[in-house]
């Protein structure tokens, strides 16, 4: 509007400004590519499983802590995906959807190996109380070489109870917001907030000690 | 700066730095399971589409082959019949009727002789024939003939006999044994499609400059079997006057009276003695 034009630039109509104000074409949503999959449409699967695949592989993987189990799981889920293709409603994101298949995955997996390690999926009023103000001035890259960083990082997440580590995942890995891991995990949103919140702070308490 | 902005700001540093760990993706030969496995729960559509695509296409062929064949077929057999039964003119439709003056008064009587052997056949045959039929002798006609031959049942059998049939097309062997079913067999399928034949390849043009009256006559008489059976008011007419002058009143009264049956508008050539009043 700053050119005294009457219309918003991304709704010019002059064919040459439109061409170099025209946004990026959106991508297909993962929901509309989930119903075309669902239809018949074996290429959007492509589309959505190459979007995803990454971030679900590491979810289970950094999760459960057993790479040929992780693989294992990983391949269930995205049969789950196939199978239920034509049940598949839009009622979330299919981020959500996705990753709520994999976590009663991994809960079932975890319930057959006897890795009884999270059976409490109530609130954490049982965590220690971390003073979360004391850390904001806390600038890692000053002092500390990435690479070390990262493995700290990923020696902290390991070291993380499961629901805060799986809560953690979910939102650097699966892009969900709180609500989205609430729903995803079963719980509560603040709790799944107050899981979050104890999953970052231990791990910058964590990396703060190592610089 | 607030303490939520604070926070957003170290949740950013821990995001930068968990990106920073390593990408574990899953195996290429795992990908290529799922893919795979995600392909085999799915009908190919684009599979189906061109096999179905290939389908209409080749049935579409197959279905303008046999149109194609059909067509040609049917071109086949009505080609000759329209050589045959289409003569170069009107007049030359009609003229070799009026060479047979009393063909038209015993119909039923030239319909046996001529469809006897057979309606498929006799139709083929008669049409090869005609031109030495029309030029045989009159007399042998004329002595074959049967007064008691009317018309009027002619016009009634017509009647009931319905729709004429296809010519060319002979599906079963008509009836010959007797008149009777001779002469609907000869009006209703093979004089009708001369008529059909004459009127399509007659001169278009002279039929349309003469009078109506004449034209309807002419049509009428096409229509009843114009290729050798009936002969022409005209030449009918001239026979009535030949048995006036004879003295044969009654038979050209009986004569005339048959030829207003039939040609009811024809015009006379005029107010004469050899011809009763019209309105009698």
């Amino acid at each position: 509007m700053g050119n005294g034009s009457p219309y918003p630039e991304a709704v010019s109509v002059i064919p040459n400004a439109s061409a170099r104000l025209s946004p990026v074409k959106s991508p297909i949503a993962d929901e509309e590519l989930m119903l075309r999959y669902a239809a018949g449409d074996a290429a959007a699967f492509e589309q959505l499983y190459a979007r995803h695949r990454g971030g679900l592989f590491r979810y289970i993987t950094r999760q459960c802590g057993d790479r040929g189990a992780a693989e294992e799981l990983y391949q269930d889920v995205w049969s789950g995906v196939i199978e239920a293709r034509k049940r598949y409603r839009v009622e979330a994101r299919f981020a959500t959807w996705l990753y709520t298949l994999a976590h009663n995955r991994l809960i079932d997996w975890y319930r057959k190996s006897s890795r009884v390690v999270w059976v409490d999926f109530g609130g954490d009023e049982d965590e220690p109380e971390i003073d979360i103000a004391a850390q904001r001035h806390w600038q890692p890259e000053v002092r500390t070489e990435s690479r070390q960083l990262a493995q700290a990082m990923l020696e902290l997440l390991a070291a993380l109870p499961p629901q805060q580590r799986e809560a953690f995942l979910l939102y650097e890995e699966g892009g969900l917001s709180v609500e989205e891991i609430a729903a995803a995990t079963g719980a509560g949103i603040e709790t799944a907030k107050s899981r979050l919140r104890y999953a970052i702070a231990k791990l910058r308490l964590g990396l703060q000690d190592l610089t | 700066m607030s303490e939520a902005d604070m926070n957003e700001k170290d949740d950013g540093e821990i995001s930068r730095i968990y990106a920073a760990t390593p990408r574990d993706e899953p195996s290429a030969a795992m990908d290529e399971a799922i893919l795979a496995s995600a392909h085999n729960a799915t009908p190919d559509k684009r599979a189906v589409h061109a096999n179905s695509f290939h389908w209409t296409r080749l049935a579409g062929i197959a279905a303008t082959l046999v149109i194609a064949a059909s067509l040609a077929v049917l071109m086949q057999d009505e080609q000759p019949d329209i050589a045959v039964l289409a003569p170069p003119s009107r007049d030359a439709a009609i003229a070799p009727m009026a060479k047979v003056p009393n063909e038209a008064l015993q119909p039923a009587e030239t319909a046996q002789q001529s469809m006897a052997p057979g309606r498929g056949d006799s139709r083929t045959r008669d049409r090869t024939d005609r031109p030495e039929r029309n030029s045989g002798p009159v007399q042998s006609d004329q002595q074959q003939a049967q007064p008691e031959a009317s018309p009027s049942r002619a016009d009634t059998t017509m009647a009931a006999g319905g729709a004429p049939e296809r010519r060319a097309f002979p599906v079963a062997p008509a009836p010959a044994s007797s008149p009777a079913s001779a002469e609907p067999a000869l009006q209703s399928s093979g004089v009708a499609a001369a008529g059909v034949a004459a009127r399509q390849y007659s001169g278009a043009t002279a039929e349309r400059s003469r009078p109506q009256s004449a034209e309807s006559t002419t049509r009428n008489l096409a229509d009843a079997g114009a290729s050798r059976s009936i002969e022409s008011p005209q030449a009918w007419l001239a026979r009535i006057e030949a048995l006036r002058k004879q003295g044969r009143i009654r038979e050209a009264d009986d004569s005339f009276a048959e030829f207003r049956k039939r040609y009811p508008d024809f015009p006379l050539p005029g107010p004469g003695p050899s011809f009763p009043n019209p309105d009698r």
